[in-house]
């Protein structure tokens, strides 16, 4: 999915120069085409992300289009206040492109793992949250990148292999009786092998807010599950708020809320966290069971 | 040293009473930098009477002053002015993004707009056909955000010479965390770096002409006087963030107002 960035800037800088990317010091080799090609739109800025996410306020109040790109945490945690006032309550467009979401930096420790973007800035007023669940897929959705205010899309380096048709950010996979299922970008990744054989609604969603409510309320089920590849709890609220007056069960599956203080492969701590396709599936039919 | 300046007393006496009907504003910010937005307002901000979108109030708390300055140069009615912070009213005691009324950033948490008037400035230098000159008001202990010397590095690296960042010095807070000299820490980031009485509009205005043949933004220390105007409020510190409580105080703090 990374790659996958720097190709679509090279794509739409050749026809749109309102773009305006600024790197965080991160993925310069990767943007080398832009660099050479495109030099007066392309800044490696340096390490200062409260001030980065500011100078790209004062970009779009000239009428520039930024994409702002670093490591998760130093975007969402170092510069939050500065995405609140500077981007959301001014309403300014600016992408924000995140890399190394959750566990992808395992190695490097809680200092690099971020699995609370999706829910810390969901509470944030006009931002929209992209979860791409592949390259095909971040493609489509950077081309929302014109949309007004502010935007934050998640590149994980993990995916899953199927060929989606996304409408409005949102798709249903499979209708059923037992429950209906909502998986979240990357971690359709669990289920991509054996979710045909579930007897539910099985709902993909690669962008969580706005989230497409009209999908959720026509496939209702009382039984809901909940898959992510980021904190559990993230968007329990937004899906309470769809299903108001309702009756529900809710069980979710993602990640716990503490700190991975292992070190290894990613793979190794969804291992460790009983997050893989067996036991994934387990847990649902279990579910489904009852 | 005291400027006679009747104009300035009428707002400043303008901005008591929009205090007091608003219950709200921070009187002794606004008369520290009311001098520095008069010579602004007047001369640099606006061209044929239309706004020209160049400048931030970084200091947020300080907007009533400058929504005083734009009343008293009938930018902005008798009537927006003293809704000041009511429910509806556009004034809030932190400005707003609103071009309606000349306010290009939203501010009130400090250290916000520096690194915007950076990304303004540089997309004006480099990218649009007509660059302009931009201008953004902090106060002193503002500069203990780390956001204006990581901006500072931006403005020097890309030759932002078309800022020009005043800083109201008025020792607020010096006791508590010193900044020492300013003049001295800031040089290198600003090579025509000058100091100046805050109070002194004429010296302000010829230091604000002054051509910036650097390629480095121009920095304004501007030594002022917290509460200038009246010697109530400049020698009680409680007025940092009060209003007039009743029509006896209001009209007794109204006579204090002098300069």
């Amino acid at each position: 999915m990374r790659e996958t960035f720097p190709k679509f800037i090279e794509d739409y800088l050749a026809k749109d120069k309102r773009i305006f990317v600024l790197l965080g010091d991160i993925g310069v080799y990767s943007f080398r085409n832009v660099f050479n090609n495109f030099k007066k739109n392309i800044l490696n800025i340096g390490i200062l992300e409260q001030t980065m996410i500011g100078f790209s306020a004062g970009l779009a109040m000239q009428g520039r289009i930024s994409f702002v790109h670093t490591i998760a945490p130093f975007i969402v945690n170092r510069a939050y206040e500065q995405i609140k006032i500077d981007l959301c309550y001014q309403n300014l467009n600016v992408n924000l492109v995140s890399v190394g979401s959750s566990l992808d930096y395992a190695a490097l420790g809680s200092t690099h793992h971020c699995p609370e973007d999706v829910a810390i800035l969901s509470k944030l007023p006009n931002i929209k949250i992209y979860c791409p669940g592949n390259s095909k897929e971040f493609y489509n959705l950077l081309k929302q990148y014109s949309l007004p205010g502010p935007k934050y899309f998640r590149i994980t380096s993990s995916n899953h292999n199927l060929n989606i048709n996304v409408k409005d950010n949102a798709a249903i996979l499979k209708k059923g009786k037992k429950a209906t299922i909502i998986v979240i970008g990357n971690a359709l990744r669990f289920l991509e092998d054996y979710y045909q054989e579930l007897d539910a609604n099985v709902i993909y969603l690669n962008c969580v807010k706005p989230i497409n409510r009209q999908l959720l309320i026509d496939n209702f089920n009382e039984n809901i599950i909940i898959i992510q590849d980021f904190y559990i709890g993230s968007i329990t609220s937004e899906i309470i708020s769809i299903y108001r007056n309702k009756k529900l069960k809710i069980f979710e599956i993602g990640l716990p809320n503490k700190f991975f203080l292992n070190y290894g492969t990613s793979q190794q701590h969804y291992n460790y966290l009983k997050l893989d396709k067996k036991n994934i599936k387990n847990k649902i039919l279990i579910k489904l069971k009852n | 040293m005291h400027f006679k300046n009747n104009a300035i007393v009428i707002t400043k006496r303008n901005i008591l009473k929009a205090t007091y009907l608003s219950k709200e504003g921070h009187i002794a910010s606004s008369f520290s930098v009311l001098n520095i937005l008069n010579v602004l307002v007047k001369n640099f901000l606006f061209k044929k009477k239309k706004y020209l979108d160049n400048f931030i109030l970084s200091k947020g708390h300080a907007s009533l002053g400058f929504y005083a300055i734009l009343n008293q140069e009938k930018y902005i009615s008798d009537r927006i002015f003293f809704n000041f912070a009511k429910f509806k009213s556009q004034l809030g005691g932190h400005p707003k993004r609103n071009k309606k009324i000349f306010t290009t950033a939203s501010t009130g948490s400090l250290g916000h707009g520096l690194p915007i008037i950076t990304g303004m400035a540089f997309a004006s230098k480099y990218l649009d056909k007509y660059p302009k000159n931009f201008f953004i008001l902090m106060g002193d202990q503002e500069c203990n955000e780390g956001t204006l010397w990581e901006s500072l590095l931006l403005c020097n690296h890309y030759k932002l010479n078309n800022i020009t960042i005043i800083i109201d010095r008025n020792f607020s807070r010096e006791s508590d965390l010193a900044l020492g000299s300013l003049l001295k820490k800031l040089r290198d980031f600003s090579i025509s770096i000058t100091q100046v009485n805050g109070h002194d509009e004429n010296k302000l205005l010829h230091l604000l002409n002054k051509k910036n043949k650097s390629s480095k933004p121009k920095i304004i220390i501007a030594n002022t006087i917290k509460g200038f105007g009246s010697k109530i409020i400049e020698e009680d510190n409680s007025w940092h963030h009060r209003y007039p409580k009743n029509k006896f105080e209001l009209d007794k703090i109204l006579q204090t107002v002098k300069y």
